[in-house]
């Protein structure tokens, strides 16, 4: 086995035995990179100067036999919207173009304190606002599976990048479905944690009461080792973060749990392979001992409208920043401040963020507040009751990831508001703040991975993680599709 | 509801080339379409937002980064302040 091809838990055993330097595994990841990147534009930047000297750093410290993290010298990659010190963070968008953090998200301290080498920067659609990574200003991600379909969104660089091999891990983020969306369609596990779980100090903000950085890998057990390392409270620093034990334990069998359906999701338009592909996972996991039974979640059908109402209005709050004075573009000789202001972000912003500010610019006027936004917010208080009573009687729900597979490259560019139907499965879960999983449960006819989504209650990744890595085991584990092996 | 673009730019500091007007138009036309089918409140629902998951910490002052890092991305500096078109004449 190649280098490149192993999982994160297993480079890390083999780095600490000594049996693979990480300087090793870090030259296979960069070359990996420099192979497969311009047929998949999965990475922006590629940091082969930090992660080298990291390497370095990690071998030194296995020769005098120092501590290590858990996930020393296993290289990893961040999405573009995760602030990282002294490398370039563009949020895939001319706006940021050129912009070098002075300091690094939490989950970048995190990750390098376990040990994580950073190789790089992935691409998304621009600042996170999309479900299939062709709005960013420096082209669009490619699927590996089929690079003439899309990679998912906004997460598309990372999933791409760990479907094809070039990382074992990486960290995306998931506001409506962006970590889960693009894990799906490339054929990966991707969680979104609670709301709070995570701290979202230094990941450039989208929508502020939905955003939450999650970990991306092959198989349940590199997420769970992610997970882990990224998790837990800064407080000083993320106002919204809270504390959840976590815990992972590899199961053999699932008896005893109980799975809800939501009859709704079942009802929806669904590509018929991923109804099957379901269904026949469903099937598998009663084979495991688990019990399925019908829930119901009556709001679920207005949720992408709550979602794309909530989050615009959020968009057009944060991205009020990028005003060409403190960072970032700035639109060159202006006479007023107001020309500055207006020059710089009709210059600096794609279509898709204009879009959604004008959209939260529109929701937020005073006489639409009540008509859209405070609809939108009593859906979002509905549809979180409805799930909490659903885990009252099941321990966690399924549904499909997404209701179709990838599609083609600029099939929605004509009209991108077609796109957003793929987002259906996932919002609710942002919505209540529950954490999420996606993992691959199938192929259809043209070859394209299908997700499958588990929900579970409020801090509970532990059993999301563990009923999902018995699944993982029962079906012999998930292919992996490389390029240009 | 019609939705005023050129009024929702201006609000949000933003401009729309003429040849995007109709799209932009066109394409927030189908969201709100969506949005109007969002259930009305029900006359006990009150929203109270997601204040109980906010907490404060204690009110210290801690060191920060120097003001010098603030002002390593800016595009136009003066003697260590953020340059700007003029403002008051």
């Amino acid at each position: 086995m190649e280098i490149f091809e192993m999982k994160a838990a297993e480079l890390a055993l083999c780095i600490r035995q000594k049996e693979i330097s990480a300087a090793e595994a870090v030259e296979a990841a960069l070359a990996r990179i420099a192979k497969t990147n311009p047929a998949i534009k999965a990475f922006l930047y590629v940091a082969e100067e930090n992660a080298r000297k990291k390497a370095l750093e990690i071998d030194r410290k296995i020769h005098k036999g120092e501590a290590l993290g858990p996930l020393a010298g296993v290289p990893v990659a961040l999405k573009d919207n995760i602030c990282t010190k002294g490398i370039p963070t563009t949020c895939a968008s001319h706006m940021l173009e050129g912009y070098v953090p002075v300091y690094s998200a939490t989950v970048c301290e995190k990750l390098e304190a376990a040990g994580a080498i950073l190789v790089g920067k992935t691409n998304l659609d621009e600042f996170a606002m999309g479900s299939s990574s062709e709005d960013s200003y420096f082209g669009p991600t490619r699927n590996p599976w089929d690079p003439s379909r899309v990679a998912g969104g906004s997460s598309g660089g990372s999933a791409a990048a760990v479907a094809a091999c070039q990382v074992p891990l990486a960290l995306g983020s998931d506001t409506g479905g962006s970590v889960r969306l693009p894990a799906a369609w490339c054929g990966i596990v991707g969680l979104r944690p609670t709301y709070g779980a995570v701290s979202r100090y230094g990941l450039i903000p989208f929508a502020s009461s939905l955003d939450q950085v999650g970990p991306m890998g092959r198989t349940v057990q590199d997420v769970a080792l992610a997970y882990a390392a990224i998790h837990g409270p800064d407080a000083a620093r993320d106002a919204t973060s809270r504390e959840f034990p976590f815990e992972h334990r590899q199961c053999d069998d699932l008896q005893g749990l109980i799975i809800g359906v939501p009859r709704e999701y079942f009802a929806m338009e669904l590509q018929s392979e991923v109804r099957s592909a379901l269904e026949e996972a469903l099937r598998q996991l009663e084979g495991l001992g688990a019990r399925v039974r019908e829930v119901s979640l009556p709001s679920a059908q207005h949720t992408l409208s709550a979602y794309y109402t909530l989050s615009s209005a959020e968009a057009a709050s944060n991205l009020a920043r990028y005003d060409g004075v403190k960072y970032g573009y700035s639109a060159p000789q202006q006479e007023t401040l107001e020309d500055l202001y207006v020059h710089t972000r009709s210059q600096g912003f794609g279509d898709e963020a204009k879009r959604r500010i004008l959209l939260g610019a529109f929701v937020l006027c005073s006489e639409q507040n009540d008509a859209y936004y405070r609809r939108a917010q009593g859906v979002r208080q509905r549809i979180t009751r409805e799930l909490v009573t659903a885990f009252e009687g099941c321990d966690v729900i399924v549904t499909p990831t997404s209701p179709t597979t990838a599609f083609p490259l600029g099939q929605h560019r004509a009209a991108p508001t077609g796109m957003y139907a793929a987002d259906a499965c996932a919002v609710p879960a942002s919505l209540a703040g529950l954490p999420a999983l996606s993992l691959p449960c199938g192929r259809d006819s043209n070859g394209l991975p299908i997700g499958l989504q588990l929900v579970g209650p409020e801090g509970s990744e532990g059993a999301l993680l563990s009923a999902a890595g018995c699944y993982e085991t029962a079906v012999g584990g998930f292919p992996v599709k490389g390029v240009g092996k | 509801m019609p939705i005023d673009l050129r009024r929702m730019a201006r609000q949000a500091k933003l401009s729309i080339e003429d040849d995007k007007l109709s799209s932009f138009t066109d394409e927030m036309g189908k969201i709100v379409k969506m949005m109007e089918k969002l259930p009305s409140l029900e006359t006990e629902e009150v929203f109270s937002g997601a204040m109980e998951t906010i907490h404060l910490r204690p009110d210290e002052v801690r060191p920060s980064l120097p003001w010098e890092a603030f002002l390593e991305n800016a595009p136009r500096t003066e003697e260590g302040y953020f340059l700007v078109p003029r403002t008051v004449e």
